[in-house]
């Protein structure tokens, strides 16, 4: 059983380390000194040893951290970091998140019997500090744009660290910092070993198509389908993970960027996506039927084919960097190539996925219809 | 002399009965906030005793007190200045608005949030700060290129430092990132104290005391500049110089203010005007009451900020909606009887 | 008779336009004198080049000192202005407004003192409105603002007073009563005055001399005590045509000539 296991921990550290090198976004510095009780290479026992405290990380962007003892109260401001905490089984040590918690349909699977005694804190740019302090933490997790914030809870001496999740790498990253300074580097490790696991499986399945083959795929942006994403989003390694092309790569930018119909017209994507516009904003402002309806992209082969779908919206935002993201990836993948990986298969992977990690079962139908 | 006498009361009870008030939206203040320390424990707090528990001190002392006195701060600051530029400007809509400090200190915050993504609230406020003077500096330029020496060129002038304002301003919007940065820019424009922490109070207090002080040590200049151009001329002012003064002591006064709280709107505007309704002067008293209005205003607007919703509002949504229905109370009053 | 106030060559212009040309006159102490011409002779123009609102050419002297260089601070001290009209709506009592005439002698962060304000009531008093003192300015009647601002004028206390019409808004008897005090004033406190009027009558029955401007030029100096009566109406009708000059006690009145 012991070589088995042996066996297997090697396995897993291979791909990790393929996965690791593959990668082109920027990483930060000094994150080996956290990930050295978790993602050990050396060691070969198969345990994953407890986080000792007290521990002292850099966080997100830079900033040294030292955490006394192990927190019991977490104030996440931050949907990301929040849903992670869900992920990594911190549910009943969360007291406080961020605001508007009833537009995220995770929170009503995976956390609803806390829902009504979390306290809120606002949003990342009006963050509400009494409210924050109110709650007693010992443990803040607040975004980049709320950083300033973050300056004045560490001078009132609350360990508060900074994450920055802008791209699976960085999300990678962040659900380790956080396994390992709430002493979950067990479930935390589970986690990014899952998508590890996933992307594995999505680049086997991808490897067989051939570039010429790779569908064109036309992303839109939230407010207005004449608008999409250029070559350094997130949702363009989206779809260069399931096996597409990304219509917006020949953009610059690194936000959304306007375009014309003519240019859709000459983009002339295979397939057309609307996104989940981050759900706590509400609904993008368009319908597929819309879209479809507009004259001026009667041309466009996705609209003659009809290959105009939303990205379903029912559990989480999967075309932005959240812990359940990969099943974003899962179900481009079965949208574009539904003869290698069919949406059924999907429902079952992604059921599987939010049982394992948020405890709740999934209706699969809101998937396959 | 009874006509002066009752007037003279009715100042001094006008005064009182505002203090008043400012002092007890001071105290309402100081105790509302999602972290509730309890009156008790506030007593105790100032009284110096130990048993108050550390994360309710720490609470008071950087977050409840700076921010009950940055209200009062930006509220005495806006209204000051408001009630001097109603009276230079022979104006009764002039506002910190009418020389392009606000439109200046609002491009200088959207230039720090777009071009210095790391720059934080320093940045932001520096930026805010830089741009409110350069509005001001721009204004004076023009005027003296259009070798004007007239008072209504400085208006003139305003409106269009404010339209090259509003113009860049919308050029940066629409190039920023929706998410953070375009969030982050109009945050900024509609106010808040929620970032208020005593270091940053520390920060611009000099400057703000400046600013007040030296426009009430001028307060018969600014009184003096409520007749036309010739007549202070006649009388002795030299105008350029004061006019000069007076401008950039004001502009120190609110970009102090805004660099911290970004833009409060209404507050610079509907003071003055209730002081010179209740008061039926437009003098150097008036101008003091203005001050105290002001900061009357911003505590309530900031107290209701706090308490109306889950989550804090923006500051001017509340002194918008504290001040509209008072202003259109006041231009009832006007029309019924003959005010200044 | 002590040389006051001298103008020589005074040209003032407004853009292009020269509006005044070559202006020589000089005021002695105790002298209260009349600017008569019709509507666009340069009256105004003359008065405001002499107080410093617009730019002119030549130079303008209070008892030798030369004023065309001065700031504003230091030619308030030597020539005070009565506009048509004041300026101010209202907002402050009469006595704060009288107080205003100080400003010349106080530094910038100074305020009157109790004994100026003593002086301003007996100034108030000496033109007959001190009840007048506490009530709003904005609340008072045109005679009564322009004896407040009369008032303000001789807080002043310059050696020169240039006055724009001061009487224009006013009725027949408060013109009488405005214009005696103000030569009173100037008699009592052997000071310089120069106003412009529109009607010459009253410029006779109150001035000691008349300069006639037309088109920006002194045409004709009357000497209200000297002349005789022929060589009046012949000044006269240099500016005003055909008009006849009839005897009012020991003045003249002045009427248009009947066909």
């Amino acid at each position: 059983m012991k070589k088995l296991c042996a066996i297997l921990l090697v396995i897993a550290m291979s791909v990790t380390m393929i996965a690791g090198c593959g990668s082109t976004e920027k990483k930060q510095a000094d994150t080996s000194q956290k990930t050295e009780k978790t993602e050990t290479k050396e060691e070969k026992e198969p345990e994953i040893p407890a986080t000792e405290y007290p521990l002292t990380i850099n966080d997100q962007i830079g900033n040294e951290v030292t955490i006394k003892e192990k927190p019991e109260k977490i104030v996440s401001g931050y949907y990301i970091s929040s849903s992670t905490c869900l992920a990594l089984g911190l549910k009943d040590r969360l007291v406080a998140v961020e605001e508007k918690i009833e537009a995220r349909p995770i929170y009503k699977y995976a956390a609803s019997d806390i829902m009504d005694s979390l306290g809120n804190v606002g949003s990342a740019k009006a963050f509400d500090l009494e409210a924050c302090l109110a709650a007693e933490p010992d443990l803040v997790i607040l975004p980049k744009k709320a950083q300033d914030y973050a300056k004045t809870l560490t001078e009132m001496e609350i360990p508060t660290i900074v994450v920055n999740p802008e791209s699976h790498d960085q999300l990678v990253e962040m659900i380790t910092l956080i396994g390992s300074v709430t002493d979950s580097n067990k479930e935390a490790k589970a986690l990014t070993d899952k998508y590890d696991e996933i992307l594995t499986k999505l680049s086997e399945l991808t490897e067989g198509i051939k570039e010429e083959d790779k569908p064109v795929v036309y992303m839109c942006g939230t407010s207005s389908y004449l608008t999409t994403a250029p070559k350094n989003m997130y949702q363009a390694s989206l779809i260069s993970t399931a096996g597409g092309k990304n219509a917006g790569d020949v953009l610059e930018g690194d936000s959304w960027v306007d375009v014309s119909y003519e240019q859709i017209l000459e983009m002339n994507p295979d397939y057309i996506i609307i996104p989940t516009n981050n759900m706590a904003n509400g609904q993008p402002d368009y319908s597929a039927e819309q879209l479809m309806a507009d004259a001026n992209l009667a041309d466009v082969t996705a609209v003659k084919e009809g290959h105009v779908y939303n990205m379903p919206a029912g559990y989480e935002a999967w075309d932005s960097p959240v812990p359940s993201g990969i099943l974003g990836m899962l179900w481009m993948t079965a949208t574009l190539h539904p003869d290698v990986y069919s949406m059924e298969e999907f429902a079952d992977e992604a059921a599987e996925f939010y049982k394992t990690f948020y405890h709740f079962d999934m209706d699969k139908s809101t998937i396959t219809g | 002399m009874n006509g002066l006498q009752k007037r003279r009361k009715e100042t001094i009870g006008v005064f009182l009965g505002v203090a008043v008030a400012v002092f007890i939206a001071t105290v309402v203040s100081v105790c509302v906030g999602k972290y509730s320390i309890s009156i008790e424990d506030i007593l105790a707090i100032l009284g110096g005793s130990d048993e108050v528990s550390v994360m309710s001190r720490k609470v008071f002392f950087t977050l409840r007190l700076p921010r009950t006195f940055m209200a009062i701060l930006a509220g005495a600051g806006l209204g000051l200045a408001g009630s001097v530029y109603q009276i230079i400007f022979k104006n009764p809509l002039a506002s910190p608005d009418i020389i392009g400090i606000a439109g200046g200190a609002n491009l200088g915050a959207a230039v720090a949030i777009v071009s210095v993504s790391s720059s934080g609230m320093i940045g932001i406020a520096m930026g805010s700060f830089v741009g409110g003077f350069l509005a001001v500096l721009g204004v004076m330029l023009l005027v003296k290129v259009t070798r004007s020496r007239s008072t209504a060129t400085y208006v003139l002038a305003g409106i269009v430092i404010n339209a090259i304002s509003k113009a860049f301003i919308m050029g940066l919007k629409y190039f920023a990132d929706p998410e953070n940065e375009l969030a982050a820019m109009e945050y900024w424009e509609m106010g808040t104290l929620g970032n208020t922490t005593a270091s940053k109070v520390m920060a611009i207090f000099p400057m703000f005391f400046v600013g007040f002080a030296g426009l009430l040590l001028l307060r018969r200049q600014i009184e003096l500049l409520s007749l036309g151009d010739n007549e202070c001329r006649a009388l002795g002012m030299r105008l350029r110089l004061v006019r000069t003064i007076i401008l950039l002591l004001s502009t120190l006064l609110v970009a102090s203010v805004i660099s911290i709280t970004g833009l409060i709107s209404f507050a610079g505007l509907i003071a003055p005007h209730i002081s010179r309704l209740a008061l039926k002067r437009n003098n150097s008293l008036t101008m003091c009451l203005s001050g105290l209005m002001g900061a009357l205003v911003v505590l309530a607007a900031d107290i209701l900020a706090r308490l109306i919703y889950s989550t804090e509002l923006p500051i001017s949504i509340l002194t918008t909606v504290i001040g509209v229905p008072l202003l259109i109370y006041f231009l009832c009053e006007r029309g019924k009887e003959r005010v200044i | 008779m002590k040389q006051v106030f001298r103008l020589e060559n005074l040209s003032a212009f407004y853009g292009n336009k020269t509006v005044v040309k070559n202006v020589n006159l000089e005021l002695n102490e105790g002298e209260f004198c009349g600017l008569l011409g019709l509507n666009g002779s340069g009256k105004t123009t003359l008065l405001h080049a002499a107080c410093g609102f617009i730019s002119m050419k030549g130079a303008c002297y209070v008892k030798e000192k030369c004023c065309t260089g001065m700031n504003e601070k230091q030619r308030a001290r030597e020539i005070a202005f009565i506009p048509q009209v004041c300026s101010l709506e209202g907002g402050k009592t009469a006595l704060e407004v009288v107080l205003m005439g100080y400003n010349a002698w106080l530094s910038l962060l100074g305020s009157p003192s109790a004994k100026q304000k003593k002086k301003a009531l007996e100034v108030l008093e000496r033109l007959g409105c001190e009840e007048l003192a506490y009530q709003d300015f904005g609340e008072l009647s045109q005679g009564q603002r322009q004896m407040v601002t009369l008032a303000r004028c001789m807080v002043q206390n310059t050696p020169v007073m240039l006055m724009d019409e001061p009487d224009s808004a006013l009725d027949f008897l408060n013109k009488h009563i405005v214009l005696e005090k103000i030569r009173d004033s100037i008699k009592t406190n052997q000071k310089a005055g120069l106003i412009t009027l529109h009607d010459p009558n009253f410029a006779m029955e109150y001035c000691d001399r008349l300069f006639l401007l037309k088109q920006g030029e002194i045409i004709a100096e009357v000497h209200m005590g000297q002349d005789s009566m022929e060589e009046i109406k012949e000044k006269l009708t240099l500016i005003y045509g055909e008009i006849e000059l009839f005897k009012n006690g020991t003045g003249y009145l002045m009427s248009k000539k009947k066909k």
